[in-house]
């Protein structure tokens, strides 16, 4: 705690508050998430939050230039607290932002940092949960994070259950709002091909009001599921026959869309979830390997809101990294002094501290 | 790997041995964490929870206690917080970081019950209210000292992992893989998590699988199995002979595990058929005849005398050795065995015989007590003798050397 001046509020999580903080030693800025802890008279007390214990676990395990980084945990009186590197703003500021026009590079470019990010959450077997743009964070550099693992778990296992109350509506899967308990990676998939045409549409794709709304909006938008095109759906808990209703087909909807674009994304919302498209896949598909560059990070639109602040914040950023540079050079100068000074007795320190490394 | 981001949680027996100096005696210490771990393993079967969440709160009380000394927690010399409360609240814990949950109401519940089961029999003892209260508080409190504890490090792996990754690779059978899971989670009760990482604790617990069952793993080109995975036979053995020592202490195990050993390993039981044989090939380690000649020698001895080859069968050959021989070879013999244990692969016939000579008189004719002291004598003879502390220090970098492999 005594390392952190905090400042300001920045919003509430899903299990605490969220401030501005910035380190003393170093003048980082930074973002401090309170985790509550109920008080003991309370009969639910259970302890630590369980989605905060889940988004310590999954972070410490991961960590990607698209994944929040989380810098530290601590616990000060009967709170833990943790720390991430303080992002910018979010994908769905910018997709509300409507003196952004978004440039079919700078999409490819936030898709494929999103899809790198997810790889790289089923790679070590962590299903996101909730991806929507609210939860794709901004970095400094324009570097697209996955943040809010609260809902994130592991699975691998076949036999867990899992709870089909996952995800925001909006972006979540069909198998998800049938009632699935055992589901895989494809529901990310699913909510990145929804977050895919969102960013191309600039409004939400399938904005239902509720699950059976939600299900309604993916048969009119995409057809009507049945057995031929997602064997199995019948059987699922809470299956509902929908009256048949032709898909609309993306290049009607997407008109500036490129093939690529267009079968990517057609991919992405496969309904039947063992026929999506895996994430490493998808990185790999012509979208991301012909047509159009993606942006550099860097160079990705700002909010208009934030693009005063940002240019400051770089600035200070910048000078903080000179400061330390000068530092580090400085220590190492005068290391290299004292070497000069006293050469022998510091190799013998040496070679004993390596001798205790690997005793270690 | 994984596990190598948190390589500040693997210590060196020095280390540990450090630690325990500190606290309360080494054989309290062994003793408290073997019967803290087997509580967690007791209540976790009664919570019906899955054995990864058993391994993972246990894993995070040899955490907690390498941080903290279970002097500080005995209930005897703090009040407030007591081992058991320490070892609850690591069982509550690891259920919510693996996704197995209890409510806690439960857990004291079950806590409690098996806490006084031991002491009033089988009786069971209901919790008041007040007691039910006043132990949330504390498993609480100490939920939170463990998080800060264990530095947030939630995720912890498991030797499981790894024994069914490499049993499916070799595709061994299923009998196999049970003894090897059974081994895997007796170390638990040691503190081997602390030594090592977990995919060594796996193999290890495959070696003696392998022993116990008398079963041929297929190797390539007349190498041991061990070898293709790149690990060096002495950390194997390392590790077996700590999973071993766990059998020593409880007679009722030591009856049930021994002589079936030595029976389904029929082929060594006489040193001379061991020595005599030559080995197919020069090359190839034969690293079981010390021990298996030792294992076997007490099991046909153990009938007559039980205590004394009870202690012996599991205590390290090494020791064995030097308490064994005459004052005046003490230490050159411990350097001796100690060095022809670590090398098995070079002039093999003349080790195995040196070494089995060192091993067959002695034990017969050894006092149990002192036996019973030399237990963790690896420890020890760190501390004691600096000619052995060559060779100790020696044995973790070939560890080290094998993680990167």
């Amino acid at each position: 705690m005594d390392k952190y001046n905090i400042e300001a509020l920045i919003g509430e999580g899903t299990y605490g508050v969220v401030s501005r903080a910035t380190v003393k030693a170093t003048g980082q800025i930074v973002a401090i998430k309170k985790i509550r802890k109920i008080l003991i008279q309370n009969q639910t007390d259970d302890g630590i939050n369980f989605s905060a214990i889940r988004e310590i676990k999954i972070l410490q395990e991961l960590k990607h230039d698209n994944v929040v980084n989380l810098l530290d945990i601590f616990a000060h009186k009967s709170n833990v607290y943790l720390v991430f590197e303080l992002m910018q703003w979010d994908l769905q500021e910018v997709i509300e932002d409507k003196s952004i026009i978004l440039k079919p590079a700078d999409i490819k470019s936030y898709m494929k940092m999103l899809l790198q990010g997810i790889e790289a959450c089923h790679r070590n077997w962590v299903l996101h949960r909730d991806l929507k743009p609210n939860n794709l964070l901004m970095s400094i550099n324009g570097d697209l994070k996955l943040a809010d693992f609260g809902l994130a778990r592991q699975y691998g296992s076949p036999n867990k259950v899992f709870s089909p109350q996952a995800v925001t509506i909006f972006y979540r899967a069909p198998e998800l709002l049938f009632g699935a308990k055992s589901y895989g990676p494809s529901v990310d998939i699913w909510s990145i091909g929804c977050i895919f045409a969102e960013l191309m549409l600039r409004t939400p794709y399938l904005p239902g009001t509720g699950e059976i709304d939600q299900l309604r909006k993916i048969c009119s938008a995409l057809g009507t599921p049945n057995e031929s095109n997602w064997p199995g759906v019948t059987c699922l808990p809470n299956y509902i026959k929908f009256t048949d209703h032709p898909a609309t087909p993306f290049k009607q909807l997407f008109t500036a869309a490129s093939d690529e674009a267009i079968d990517l994304i057609s991919k992405m919302l496969l309904f039947n979830p063992s026929n999506r498209i895996s994430a490493a896949d998808a990185l790999n598909h012509p979208y991301f390997t012909s047509g159009v560059k993606h942006t550099n990070p860097a160079d990705l639109p700002v909010p208009f809101a934030k693009k005063a602040s940002l240019l400051q914040q770089r600035q200070v950023l910048a000078q903080v990294q000179q400061q330390l540079l000068q530092k580090q050079q400085q220590q190492q100068q005068q290391q290299q002094q004292q070497i000069q000074s006293q050469p022998e007795p510091i190799q013998v320190d040496n070679v004993e501290q390596t001798q205790q490394a690997q005793q270690v | 790997m994984n596990y190598k981001s948190n390589s500040h949680w693997f210590f060196s027996k020095e280390q540990v041995l450090k630690h325990y100096s500190l606290g309360i005696e080494l054989k309290l210490e062994v003793a408290y964490r073997r019967a803290s771990a087997a509580f967690i393993q007791d209540v976790g079967i009664k919570l019906k929870m899955p054995q990864l969440t058993i391994a993972t709160a246990i894993s995070y009380f040899h955490r907690f206690f390498i941080r903290h000394q279970l002097k500080d927690h005995d209930r005897f010399v703090c009040i407030n917080i007591d081992s058991p409360v320490v070892a609850t609240a690591c069982l509550f814990l690891a259920g919510k970081v693996e996704e197995t949950p209890r409510k806690l109401d439960d857990v004291i519940k079950v806590s409690y019950m098996i806490k006084n089961k031991k002491k009033d029999g089988d009786k069971m003892v209901a919790i008041s209210q007040q007691e039910h209260n006043n132990l949330k508080n504390k498993i609480l409190q100490n939920e939170h000292l463990i998080l800060t504890t264990i530095a947030f490090e939630l995720a912890v792996e498991h030797p499981y992992k790894y024994l069914l990754e490499y049993m499916k690779s070799i595709q061994g059978s299923k009998n196999l893989c049970q003894v090897a899971w059974n081994f895997v989670n007796d170390s638990l009760r040691t503190s081997l998590c602390l030594h090592y990482p977990p995919d060594l604790i796996s193999y290890a617990s495959i070696y003696l699988a392998t022993r116990f069952l008398n079963y041929q793993l297929i190797t390539e080109n007349k190498k041991e199995w061990w070898e293709m995975l790149g690990i060096k036979f002495e950390v194997l053995e390392d590790i077996s002979k700590q999973i071993l020592d766990l059998y020593e202490a409880n007679p009722l195990q030591q009856t049930a595990t021994i002589p079936s050993s030595s029976s389904s390993t029929p082929t060594s039981t006489s040193t001379t058929t061991s020595t005599s044989s030559p080995s197919p090939n020069p090359s190839q380690p034969q690293p079981l005849p010390p021990q298996q000649n030792e294992n076997s020698n007490n099991s046909n001895n153990s009938n007559n005398n039980t205590t004394t080859t009870s202690t012996s069968t599991s205590s390290n050959t090494i020791t064995t050795t030097s308490t064994s021989s005459s004052a005046n070879e003490k230490q050159p013999s411990l350097n001796e065995s100690g060095d022809i244990n670590k090398t098995p692969n070079k002039s093999l016939s003349a080790t195995t015989a040196n070494s089995i000579s060192h091993h067959i008189s002695p034990t017969s004719s050894k006092p149990s007590n002192r036996n019973s002291d030399h237990r963790y004598s690896p420890y020890k003879s760190t501390h004691h003798s600096n000619s052995n502390k060559r060779s100790l220090s020696r044995s973790p970098s070939p560890n080290r050397a094998s993680v990167s492999n």
